[in-house]
Protein backbone atom coordinates (compact mmCIF):
# COMPACT_ATOMS: atom_id res chain seq x y z
CA UNK A 1 0.00 0.00 0.00
CA UNK A 2 1.37 3.80 -0.40
CA UNK A 3 2.99 5.00 2.18
CA UNK A 4 3.36 8.93 1.51
CA UNK A 5 6.04 9.17 4.10
CA UNK A 6 9.08 6.79 3.20
CA UNK A 7 10.76 9.36 1.62
CA UNK A 8 10.35 7.25 -2.03
CA UNK A 9 9.20 10.86 -3.46
CA UNK A 10 12.50 12.47 -2.86
CA UNK A 11 14.29 10.53 -5.95
CA UNK A 12 12.51 12.75 -7.93
CA UNK A 13 8.91 10.60 -8.50
CA UNK A 14 5.71 12.55 -8.78
CA UNK A 15 4.22 14.01 -6.22
CA UNK A 16 1.00 15.20 -7.70
CA UNK A 17 -0.43 14.74 -11.14
CA UNK A 18 -0.44 16.89 -13.07
CA UNK A 19 2.34 19.30 -13.61
CA UNK A 20 0.20 22.17 -15.03
CA UNK A 21 1.79 24.84 -17.82
CA UNK A 22 -0.69 27.65 -17.82
CA UNK A 23 -0.84 29.49 -21.05
CA UNK A 24 -1.88 32.89 -22.07
CA UNK A 25 -3.61 32.84 -25.03
CA UNK A 26 -1.29 31.84 -27.00
CA UNK A 27 -1.19 28.93 -30.12
CA UNK A 28 -0.40 25.46 -28.16
CA UNK A 29 1.71 24.12 -30.63
CA UNK A 30 4.07 27.55 -31.13
CA UNK A 31 4.66 27.15 -27.09
CA UNK A 32 4.93 23.20 -27.39
CA UNK A 33 7.71 23.83 -30.33
CA UNK A 34 9.40 26.71 -28.06
CA UNK A 35 9.92 24.69 -24.96
CA UNK A 36 9.92 21.08 -26.20
CA UNK A 37 12.50 19.88 -24.25
CA UNK A 38 11.53 21.50 -21.11
CA UNK A 39 8.41 19.89 -21.66
CA UNK A 40 9.34 16.64 -22.35
CA UNK A 41 11.78 17.13 -19.20
CA UNK A 42 8.69 17.37 -16.94
CA UNK A 43 7.21 14.69 -18.59
CA UNK A 44 10.02 12.28 -18.22
CA UNK A 45 10.29 13.92 -14.07
CA UNK A 46 6.24 14.10 -13.06
CA UNK A 47 4.63 11.89 -15.81
CA UNK A 48 1.53 13.92 -16.90
CA UNK A 49 1.62 17.63 -18.07
CA UNK A 50 -1.38 19.30 -18.46
CA UNK A 51 -1.50 22.38 -20.74
CA UNK A 52 -4.09 24.68 -19.68
CA UNK A 53 -5.31 28.57 -21.17
CA UNK A 54 -4.01 27.88 -24.60
CA UNK A 55 -4.82 28.18 -28.58
CA UNK A 56 -5.86 24.93 -29.63
CA UNK A 57 -6.67 25.37 -32.79
CA UNK A 58 -9.38 22.60 -33.04
CA UNK A 59 -8.61 19.28 -34.46
CA UNK A 60 -5.62 20.57 -36.92
CA UNK A 61 -3.78 22.54 -33.87
CA UNK A 62 -4.25 19.73 -31.52
CA UNK A 63 -2.65 17.40 -34.15
CA UNK A 64 -0.08 19.92 -34.77
CA UNK A 65 0.86 20.48 -30.99
CA UNK A 66 1.45 16.39 -30.62
CA UNK A 67 3.44 16.85 -33.77
CA UNK A 68 5.96 19.14 -32.07
CA UNK A 69 6.20 17.53 -28.98
CA UNK A 70 6.30 14.19 -29.95
CA UNK A 71 6.25 13.71 -33.93
CA UNK A 72 3.93 12.24 -36.28
CA UNK A 73 0.95 10.69 -34.65
CA UNK A 74 0.61 6.64 -34.28
CA UNK A 75 -2.98 4.77 -35.91
CA UNK A 76 -4.85 2.78 -33.18
CA UNK A 77 -4.28 -0.52 -33.80
CA UNK A 78 -5.32 -3.97 -32.26
CA UNK A 79 -7.75 -1.77 -30.46
CA UNK A 80 -10.03 -2.96 -27.17
CA UNK A 81 -11.92 -0.01 -27.56
CA UNK A 82 -14.49 1.50 -29.93
CA UNK A 83 -13.07 4.60 -30.84
CA UNK A 84 -14.06 7.19 -33.65
CA UNK A 85 -12.16 9.01 -35.65
CA UNK A 86 -12.25 12.55 -35.70
CA UNK A 87 -9.73 13.17 -38.42
CA UNK A 88 -6.72 11.88 -39.42
CA UNK A 89 -5.35 10.09 -36.22
CA UNK A 90 -7.16 11.89 -33.85
CA UNK A 91 -9.51 9.88 -32.37
CA UNK A 92 -12.74 10.30 -29.29
CA UNK A 93 -11.87 8.95 -26.49
CA UNK A 94 -13.35 5.62 -25.58
CA UNK A 95 -17.21 5.06 -26.37
CA UNK A 96 -17.89 3.72 -23.63
CA UNK A 97 -21.31 3.58 -21.42
CA UNK A 98 -21.32 7.41 -19.61
CA UNK A 99 -22.49 5.76 -15.95
CA UNK A 100 -19.45 3.24 -16.56
CA UNK A 101 -16.03 3.77 -14.95
CA UNK A 102 -13.10 3.09 -17.18
CA UNK A 103 -10.15 1.16 -14.33
CA UNK A 104 -6.94 2.31 -14.89
CA UNK A 105 -4.68 1.30 -17.60
CA UNK A 106 -1.84 1.91 -19.74
CA UNK A 107 -2.57 2.61 -23.28
CA UNK A 108 -2.17 -0.60 -25.10
CA UNK A 109 0.04 -2.09 -22.91
CA UNK A 110 -0.86 -5.45 -23.76
CA UNK A 111 0.55 -5.11 -27.11
CA UNK A 112 3.98 -6.28 -28.06
CA UNK A 113 4.34 -2.48 -29.09
CA UNK A 114 2.85 0.58 -27.51
CA UNK A 115 2.71 4.49 -27.86
CA UNK A 116 4.96 6.15 -24.92
CA UNK A 117 2.99 9.35 -25.04
CA UNK A 118 -0.58 10.49 -24.91
CA UNK A 119 -2.59 13.41 -25.75
CA UNK A 120 -6.01 13.93 -24.52
CA UNK A 121 -8.00 17.31 -25.67
CA UNK A 122 -11.03 18.26 -23.85
CA UNK A 123 -13.27 19.60 -26.62
CA UNK A 124 -16.61 19.29 -24.57
CA UNK A 125 -16.58 19.37 -20.69
CA UNK A 126 -18.84 16.99 -18.96
CA UNK A 127 -21.72 18.35 -17.46
CA UNK A 128 -20.20 16.79 -14.29
CA UNK A 129 -17.21 14.44 -13.07
CA UNK A 130 -15.79 12.58 -16.61
CA UNK A 131 -12.11 13.29 -15.33
CA UNK A 132 -9.63 11.48 -16.79
CA UNK A 133 -7.48 10.52 -13.48
CA UNK A 134 -3.93 9.51 -13.18
CA UNK A 135 -1.74 7.25 -11.11
CA UNK A 136 2.07 7.08 -11.17
CA UNK A 137 2.95 3.56 -11.89
CA UNK A 138 6.26 3.88 -10.05
CA UNK A 139 3.58 4.40 -6.88
CA UNK A 140 1.32 1.28 -7.54
CA UNK A 141 3.98 -1.08 -8.21
CA UNK A 142 5.59 0.18 -4.71
CA UNK A 143 2.11 0.09 -3.42
CA UNK A 144 1.36 -3.60 -4.43
CA UNK A 145 2.36 -6.25 -2.33
CA UNK A 146 6.13 -7.76 -3.23
CA UNK A 147 4.37 -11.09 -3.32
CA UNK A 148 2.48 -10.49 -5.67
CA UNK A 149 4.73 -8.63 -7.88
CA UNK A 150 7.15 -11.69 -7.89
CA UNK A 151 4.04 -14.02 -8.96
CA UNK A 152 3.54 -11.85 -11.63
CA UNK A 153 7.19 -11.21 -12.64
CA UNK A 154 7.54 -15.25 -12.45
CA UNK A 155 4.47 -16.12 -14.18
CA UNK A 156 4.06 -12.52 -16.49
CA UNK A 157 0.48 -12.21 -17.46
CA UNK A 158 -2.34 -13.21 -20.13
CA UNK A 159 -5.17 -11.64 -21.97
CA UNK A 160 -7.40 -13.78 -23.48
CA UNK A 161 -9.87 -12.05 -25.98
CA UNK A 162 -12.58 -13.56 -27.75
CA UNK A 163 -14.26 -11.74 -30.99
CA UNK A 164 -18.09 -12.96 -31.55
CA UNK A 165 -20.45 -11.86 -34.31
CA UNK A 166 -22.25 -9.53 -33.16
CA UNK A 167 -21.11 -8.55 -29.99
CA UNK A 168 -18.25 -6.24 -29.03
CA UNK A 169 -15.86 -4.63 -31.18
CA UNK A 170 -15.63 -6.89 -34.88
CA UNK A 171 -11.79 -8.15 -35.41
CA UNK A 172 -12.07 -6.77 -38.87
CA UNK A 173 -11.65 -3.39 -37.11
CA UNK A 174 -9.61 -4.52 -33.96
CA UNK A 175 -7.12 -6.22 -36.72
CA UNK A 176 -7.45 -3.66 -39.30
CA UNK A 177 -7.78 -6.54 -42.10
CA UNK A 178 -10.83 -8.54 -43.59
CA UNK A 179 -9.16 -12.15 -44.35
CA UNK A 180 -9.53 -14.93 -41.74
CA UNK A 181 -5.83 -16.88 -42.66
CA UNK A 182 -4.37 -12.68 -42.49
CA UNK A 183 -5.50 -12.14 -39.30
CA UNK A 184 -3.52 -15.30 -38.42
CA UNK A 185 -0.47 -14.09 -39.59
CA UNK A 186 -1.06 -10.38 -38.19
CA UNK A 187 -1.27 -11.74 -34.73
CA UNK A 188 1.76 -13.94 -35.45
CA UNK A 189 3.88 -11.20 -36.25
CA UNK A 190 2.53 -9.63 -32.99
CA UNK A 191 3.43 -12.05 -30.72
CA UNK A 192 -0.21 -13.30 -30.14
CA UNK A 193 -1.50 -16.85 -30.88
CA UNK A 194 -4.71 -16.64 -32.72
CA UNK A 195 -7.07 -19.49 -33.22
CA UNK A 196 -10.61 -19.84 -35.01
CA UNK A 197 -13.05 -21.27 -32.49
CA UNK A 198 -15.69 -21.35 -35.30
CA UNK A 199 -16.21 -19.89 -38.38
CA UNK A 200 -17.00 -17.03 -36.93
CA UNK A 201 -15.24 -16.56 -33.50
CA UNK A 202 -11.71 -15.75 -32.84
CA UNK A 203 -9.99 -16.03 -29.75
CA UNK A 204 -6.64 -14.31 -29.55
CA UNK A 205 -3.87 -14.87 -26.19
CA UNK A 206 -1.89 -12.96 -25.35
CA UNK A 207 1.36 -13.06 -22.77
CA UNK A 208 3.02 -10.24 -21.58
CA UNK A 209 4.92 -8.95 -18.76
CA UNK A 210 3.33 -6.92 -15.61
CA UNK A 211 6.38 -5.06 -14.96
CA UNK A 212 8.36 -3.09 -17.28
CA UNK A 213 10.99 -0.59 -17.05
CA UNK A 214 11.07 2.95 -18.54
CA UNK A 215 13.62 3.09 -21.21
CA UNK A 216 14.43 6.80 -20.58
CA UNK A 217 14.68 6.87 -17.06
CA UNK A 218 14.98 3.09 -16.28
CA UNK A 219 12.53 2.78 -13.38
CA UNK A 220 10.51 -0.16 -13.03
CA UNK A 221 6.49 0.48 -13.34
CA UNK A 222 3.43 -1.85 -13.15
CA UNK A 223 2.09 -1.52 -16.89
CA UNK A 224 -0.64 -3.84 -17.64
CA UNK A 225 -4.02 -4.28 -18.69
CA UNK A 226 -4.34 -7.09 -15.59
CA UNK A 227 -6.89 -5.10 -14.03
CA UNK A 228 -8.89 -3.02 -16.54
CA UNK A 229 -9.31 -6.63 -18.27
CA UNK A 230 -9.84 -8.76 -15.44
CA UNK A 231 -13.59 -10.03 -14.90
CA UNK A 232 -13.88 -8.55 -11.26
CA UNK A 233 -12.95 -4.94 -12.39
CA UNK A 234 -16.50 -5.11 -14.27
CA UNK A 235 -19.27 -3.46 -12.31
CA UNK A 236 -21.52 -6.23 -11.10
CA UNK A 237 -24.52 -5.45 -13.97
CA UNK A 238 -22.02 -5.67 -16.97
CA UNK A 239 -20.26 -8.71 -15.18
CA UNK A 240 -23.08 -11.05 -14.79
CA UNK A 241 -24.56 -9.95 -18.12
CA UNK A 242 -21.43 -10.95 -19.96
CA UNK A 243 -21.14 -14.31 -17.52
CA UNK A 244 -24.75 -14.90 -18.61
CA UNK A 245 -23.95 -14.71 -22.40
CA UNK A 246 -21.00 -16.75 -22.29
CA UNK A 247 -18.55 -19.38 -20.65
CA UNK A 248 -15.98 -18.59 -19.11
CA UNK A 249 -13.44 -19.23 -21.63
CA UNK A 250 -15.73 -17.20 -24.08
CA UNK A 251 -15.60 -13.97 -22.44
CA UNK A 252 -14.92 -11.38 -24.52
CA UNK A 253 -11.73 -10.53 -22.20
CA UNK A 254 -10.32 -11.50 -19.21
CA UNK A 255 -7.09 -11.70 -17.84
CA UNK A 256 -4.79 -14.54 -16.06
CA UNK A 257 -1.40 -15.70 -15.26
CA UNK A 258 0.86 -16.03 -17.97
CA UNK A 259 0.70 -19.82 -17.60
CA UNK A 260 -2.88 -19.57 -17.68
CA UNK A 261 -4.08 -19.90 -14.03
CA UNK A 262 -6.95 -18.28 -12.30
CA UNK A 263 -5.92 -14.54 -10.48
CA UNK A 264 -7.44 -14.80 -7.72
CA UNK A 265 -9.95 -12.00 -6.89
CA UNK A 266 -8.52 -10.51 -3.73
CA UNK A 267 -5.40 -10.17 -5.73
CA UNK A 268 -7.22 -8.22 -8.26
CA UNK A 269 -8.76 -6.23 -5.29
CA UNK A 270 -5.59 -5.70 -3.72
CA UNK A 271 -3.93 -4.35 -7.05
CA UNK A 272 -6.80 -2.51 -7.71
CA UNK A 273 -6.87 -0.49 -4.11
CA UNK A 274 -3.31 0.16 -4.84
CA UNK A 275 -3.90 2.02 -7.98
CA UNK A 276 -6.97 3.95 -6.27
CA UNK A 277 -4.67 4.87 -3.02
CA UNK A 278 -2.25 6.93 -5.25
CA UNK A 279 -4.93 8.08 -7.77
CA UNK A 280 -5.55 11.85 -8.39
CA UNK A 281 -8.06 13.83 -10.49
CA UNK A 282 -9.07 17.09 -11.78
CA UNK A 283 -11.89 18.75 -13.64
CA UNK A 284 -11.54 19.20 -17.22
CA UNK A 285 -11.73 22.70 -19.00
CA UNK A 286 -12.42 23.46 -22.45
CA UNK A 287 -9.63 23.04 -24.65
CA UNK A 288 -6.92 21.55 -21.79
CA UNK A 289 -4.55 19.01 -23.19
CA UNK A 290 -3.51 16.85 -20.67
CA UNK A 291 0.20 15.03 -22.05
CA UNK A 292 0.49 11.35 -20.75
CA UNK A 293 3.77 9.32 -19.94
CA UNK A 294 1.83 6.15 -20.87
CA UNK A 295 4.94 4.14 -18.85
CA UNK A 296 4.94 6.25 -16.04
CA UNK A 297 1.35 7.33 -15.31
CA UNK A 298 -1.95 5.30 -15.89
CA UNK A 299 -5.31 6.70 -16.56
CA UNK A 300 -8.74 5.84 -16.64
CA UNK A 301 -12.19 7.55 -17.06
CA UNK A 302 -15.01 8.39 -14.43
CA UNK A 303 -18.37 7.93 -15.13
CA UNK A 304 -19.71 11.17 -16.15
CA UNK A 305 -23.33 13.26 -17.22
CA UNK A 306 -23.02 13.63 -20.77
CA UNK A 307 -22.06 15.45 -23.08
CA UNK A 308 -18.39 15.46 -22.95
CA UNK A 309 -16.23 14.86 -25.77
CA UNK A 310 -12.82 14.44 -25.69
CA UNK A 311 -10.34 14.10 -28.65
CA UNK A 312 -7.13 11.75 -28.05
CA UNK A 313 -3.96 11.03 -29.80
CA UNK A 314 -0.72 9.10 -29.41
CA UNK A 315 2.60 9.17 -30.41
CA UNK A 316 6.09 7.77 -30.07
CA UNK A 317 5.95 4.12 -30.12
CA UNK A 318 8.20 1.51 -28.27
CA UNK A 319 8.50 -2.05 -27.78
CA UNK A 320 9.05 -4.59 -25.72
CA UNK A 321 12.79 -3.81 -25.53
CA UNK A 322 11.56 -1.85 -22.13
CA UNK A 323 11.46 -5.61 -20.41
CA UNK A 324 13.13 -5.90 -16.93
CA UNK B 1 -14.59 24.67 -10.41
CA UNK B 2 -11.50 22.85 -10.87
CA UNK B 3 -11.14 20.12 -8.22
CA UNK B 4 -8.19 17.48 -7.80
CA UNK B 5 -7.97 14.96 -5.75
CA UNK B 6 -5.48 12.16 -4.36
CA UNK B 7 -6.62 8.86 -3.19
CA UNK B 8 -4.90 7.83 -0.06
CA UNK B 9 -5.35 4.80 2.46
CA UNK B 10 -8.19 5.59 5.11
CA UNK B 11 -5.43 4.19 7.54
CA UNK B 12 -2.51 6.99 6.82
CA UNK B 13 -4.79 9.77 6.94
CA UNK B 14 -5.84 8.30 10.65
CA UNK B 15 -2.71 8.77 11.71
CA UNK B 16 -3.00 12.80 11.79
CA UNK B 17 -3.27 13.05 15.90
CA UNK B 18 -6.52 15.31 15.77
CA UNK B 19 -7.97 12.83 13.14
CA UNK B 20 -12.18 11.93 13.84
CA UNK B 21 -14.51 10.66 11.31
CA UNK B 22 -18.18 10.81 11.27
CA UNK B 23 -19.80 7.83 13.72
CA UNK B 24 -21.87 6.65 10.13
CA UNK B 25 -19.12 6.93 8.21
CA UNK B 26 -19.53 3.46 7.24
CA UNK B 27 -23.24 3.28 6.98
CA UNK B 28 -25.77 1.13 8.63
CA UNK B 29 -24.16 -2.06 8.01
CA UNK B 30 -20.47 -1.84 9.07
CA UNK B 31 -19.20 -1.02 12.54
CA UNK B 32 -16.69 0.96 10.82
CA UNK B 33 -14.46 1.83 8.04
CA UNK B 34 -11.25 0.12 7.57
CA UNK B 35 -7.38 1.24 7.50
CA UNK B 36 -7.44 -0.08 3.73
CA UNK B 37 -10.65 2.03 2.60
CA UNK B 38 -9.29 4.24 0.04
CA UNK B 39 -10.27 7.89 0.73
CA UNK B 40 -9.37 11.07 -1.57
CA UNK B 41 -8.16 14.00 -0.25
CA UNK B 42 -9.69 17.35 -2.24
CA UNK B 43 -8.05 20.42 -3.10
CA UNK B 44 -9.98 22.45 -0.08
CA UNK B 45 -8.01 20.08 2.14
CA UNK B 46 -11.31 18.11 2.99
CA UNK B 47 -11.20 14.20 2.83
CA UNK B 48 -14.05 12.34 1.17
CA UNK B 49 -15.01 8.57 0.47
CA UNK B 50 -15.70 8.95 -3.37
CA UNK B 51 -14.64 11.69 -5.84
CA UNK B 52 -17.98 10.78 -7.96
CA UNK B 53 -20.98 10.91 -7.17
CA UNK B 54 -23.64 13.05 -5.57
CA UNK B 55 -23.15 12.20 -2.31
CA UNK B 56 -19.28 12.02 -1.52
CA UNK B 57 -19.13 11.31 1.65
CA UNK B 58 -17.25 13.41 3.47
CA UNK B 59 -15.02 12.11 6.17
CA UNK B 60 -13.37 15.76 7.27
CA UNK B 61 -13.63 18.96 6.47
CA UNK B 62 -11.53 20.99 9.13
CA UNK B 63 -9.02 23.18 7.24
CA UNK B 64 -6.67 23.53 10.53
CA UNK B 65 -2.99 24.32 10.29
CA UNK B 66 -2.01 21.69 11.70
CA UNK B 67 -4.46 19.46 9.05
CA UNK B 68 -2.58 21.58 6.41
CA UNK B 69 0.84 20.82 7.28
CA UNK B 70 -0.26 17.20 8.22
CA UNK B 71 -1.64 16.66 4.86
CA UNK B 72 1.97 18.57 2.83
CA UNK B 73 4.46 16.92 5.21
CA UNK B 74 3.25 13.64 5.90
CA UNK B 75 1.19 12.91 3.25
CA UNK B 76 2.95 14.87 0.57
CA UNK B 77 -0.08 16.19 -0.63
CA UNK B 78 0.66 18.91 -2.85
CA UNK B 79 -2.06 20.18 -5.46
CA UNK B 80 -1.04 21.35 -8.77
CA UNK B 81 -0.58 24.55 -8.66
CA UNK B 82 -1.73 26.94 -11.66
CA UNK B 83 1.38 28.61 -12.67
CA UNK B 84 1.86 31.20 -15.50
CA UNK B 85 6.11 30.14 -15.22
CA UNK B 86 5.74 27.55 -17.41
CA UNK B 87 7.79 24.01 -17.12
CA UNK B 88 11.26 24.61 -15.05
Amino acid sequence: MDRPDLGEQERGQAVGLPYIVQGGGENLADRLAEDRAAIRDRLRTDGAVLLRGFDVGGTDGFAEAVRALSGELLPYEERSSPRETIKGRVYSSTEYPPHEEIFFHNENSYQQSWPMTLYFHCVQPPAAHGATPLVDTRRVLAAIDPAVVQEFSRRRWMVVRNFHPDFGLPWQQVFGVADRAEVLKLCGDRDIDAEWRSPDQLRTTSIRDAVHVHPDTGEPVWFNHIAVFHMSTLSADLRDGLRELFPEPDLPANSYYGDGGVIPDDVLAHVRDCYRSAATRFDYRRDDVLVIDNMLTAHGREPFSPPRRVAVAMAEPTDAGARP
Amino acid sequence: MNLYYRGYLLGDVRRFPHWSEPSDAAGAEDAALADETIVYLRDDFSVVRSPVGADQGVLWDAMTPQWREFCDTVLRFRPPRESADGPA
